[in-house]
């Protein structure tokens, strides 16, 4: 990508923000999202999640599914315990990131977006559990926000990206593929100026920026290494964008495991095939989580706490 | 018949085209394809019926082999008889039945001449090294849920015999829960959608990657 293209992107990607209807609980929340997990404070959260009747109500409804096993939740403050500060915390950001994008700039279903969304989430996380990584909270929200470029390009080049993914799915390759063809930049560079300017950590913009590809990185960090193949993970089985990718996966050939191998020597002992199956077996419930926050329409008076 | 469509996609997208593309850069244009437990033969028919559909596409100009063996002497009987009920074929579409089966009545079908063309049974024991060393130039080996009854130690040997049976950039497919995690680290795992193969690098791969 040139100078002057990339100039042009972030000007754009810097008044996204005022665009459309941004909820007024995203600045609280965009500031929550930069502090480490152990951080977030409980009562921050109810505030956030009861400012709005409609995640309110949301965020009930979930804590309320037999995914949850409650029947009885009936305040905020208890679906937000019901369900734990990282689930509501992506749940919020979910929430808040789908009604900035207008109804008829979603080139994919927004319950496909965040369906790989979150399940790239539970992947990393898990992955960075085995693998003993320090804050598998982090990794989560790297797995999490890792394809936010998805979203600008959704909206900043809505015709054109479209366009990038019938191709994609048409000839069965990656997306970012057909984007560097078509665009001539992917939704990682996309993405990596957006949390940039949302001011997300350092690790986690290389996360976002480099997790097709962590060789961009000078020395590639363990979380963008971790993103990097649980995206690839998700995507063989079954959790991509919804078409067909013909990709076999060589992870132990694959540079991010290579080097990720290098510091979390677990990561060497681990059953990849039972750890797919793994995945398999989390799959029910990142699609029931993903349908009962974006998938259900009708919304219930909310009762706060 | 058709119980892991994952796999049967991974061979036709990926696994077939690299074959055939190494392979025919050689100048070879024959395949071969080893169901090793095959039991009553639901998977070499499946394969036949899926080579078969690609005759005159991918696989224009090549020619293949099914082999496919079990120990139990009455399981390979009925995998020859090639007779099939509405269970075993409940999977199996109309368009496919209707070409590659014929109706012997009883709510039977059985497999057409053409279907049995492509596949050749055998005994074989996989614990006889004395046989398993002569199966050779493979290309796909598939063994699914079969090393189950094995202990560590003869997973082990059957698993490197299947090494040496296949071909350079040749596969092995396992059953659907089926690791090869601290059994064998000589194939390289590859992930592909919905399923799982073991592959055995060539030359010029074998160097990077090896943990």
């Amino acid at each position: 990508m040139n100078t002057k293209l990339h100039s042009q992107l972030q000007e754009q990607i810097k008044k996204l923000d005022s665009i459309a209807s941004a909820p007024a609980i995203l600045e609280p929340l965009l500031e929550m999202m930069r502090l480490p997990s152990e951080e977030i404070r409980f009562e921050k959260v109810v505030e956030l999640v009861s400012y709005d009747g409609a995640i309110a109500a949301q965020c009930l409804r979930l804590a309320n599914s037999p995914l949850f096993g409650r029947r009885q939740t009936e305040t905020v403050r208890a679906a937000v315990m019901a369900l734990g500060l990282e689930r509501v915390r992506s749940m919020l950001f979910g929430l808040c990131v789908n009604r900035v994008i207008p109804a008829d700039k979603w080139v994919i279903g927004p319950d496909e977006f965040w369906r790989h969304a979150l399940g790239c989430a539970l992947v990393t996380q898990r992955m960075a559990k085995k693998i003993e990584y320090p804050e598998p909270e982090r990794a989560y929200l790297a797995g999490l926000l890792h394809d936010l470029g998805f979203l600008v390009n959704s909206i900043l080049y809505t015709d054109d990206f479209r366009e990038c993914l019938r191709q994609a799915s048409e000839q069965h390759v990656p997306l970012h593929v057909i984007e560097e063809q078509v665009l001539g930049f992917t939704h990682c560079e996309t993405g990596k100026m957006l949390s940039e300017h949302w001011g997300l950590s350092r690790e986690l913009v290389d996360a976002v920026g480099c997790h097709h590809d962590v060789s961009l990185l000078p020395a590639a960090g363990p979380l963008a290494c971790l993103v990097h193949l649980s995206d690839l993970l998700c995507r063989v089985r079954y959790l991509g964008y919804g078409y067909d990718e013909i990709i076999g996966v060589d992870l132990g050939s694959d540079a991010a495991w290579q080097s990720l191998v290098r510091t979390y020597p677990a990561l060497g002992t681990m059953d990849l095939v039972r750890f797919t199956l793994d995945i398999d077996g989390a799959m029910d419930q990142i699609v029931a989580t993903v349908n009962s926050v974006f998938g259900a329409k009708s919304i219930a008076a909310p009762a706060t706490a | 018949m058709f119980r892991h469509p994952a796999q049967l996609d991974a061979l036709r997208n990926v696994i077939l085209p690299q074959i055939l593309h190494t392979k025919g850069v050689l100048g070879l244009k024959r395949l071969r394809f080893w169901c090793a437990g095959c039991s009553t033969g639901e998977e070499p028919h499946t394969l036949a019926m899926c080579l078969l559909e690609e005759k005159d596409r991918l696989l224009a100009g090549w020619t293949f082999d099914i082999l496919a063996t079990d120990l139990n002497d009455a399981s390979l009987e009925a995998a020859r008889s090639g007779i099939y009920g509405e269970y075993a074929l409940r999977n199996t579409s109309d368009a496919l039945r209707r070409k590659y089966f014929k109706d012997v009545g009883d709510k039977k079908l059985q497999a057409n001449d053409l279907l049995k063309a492509q596949i050749r049974f055998d005994r074989i024991n996989l614990s006889d090294d004395s046989k398993m060393v002569f199966q050779k130039g493979i290309d796909v080996v598939f063994c699914c849920n079969v090393l189950i009854y094995f202990d560590l130690a003869s997973k082990r040997r059957v698993v490197q015999h299947f090494y040496s049976n296949l071909l350079p950039g040749g596969y092995l497919f396992l059953g659907h829960a089926e690791s090869l995690f601290q059994v064998d680290d000589s194939f390289r795992l590859v992930h592909f959608p919905g399923t799982t193969g073991y592959w055995k690098p060539t030359a010029a791969q074998a160097g990077g990657g090896k943990k």
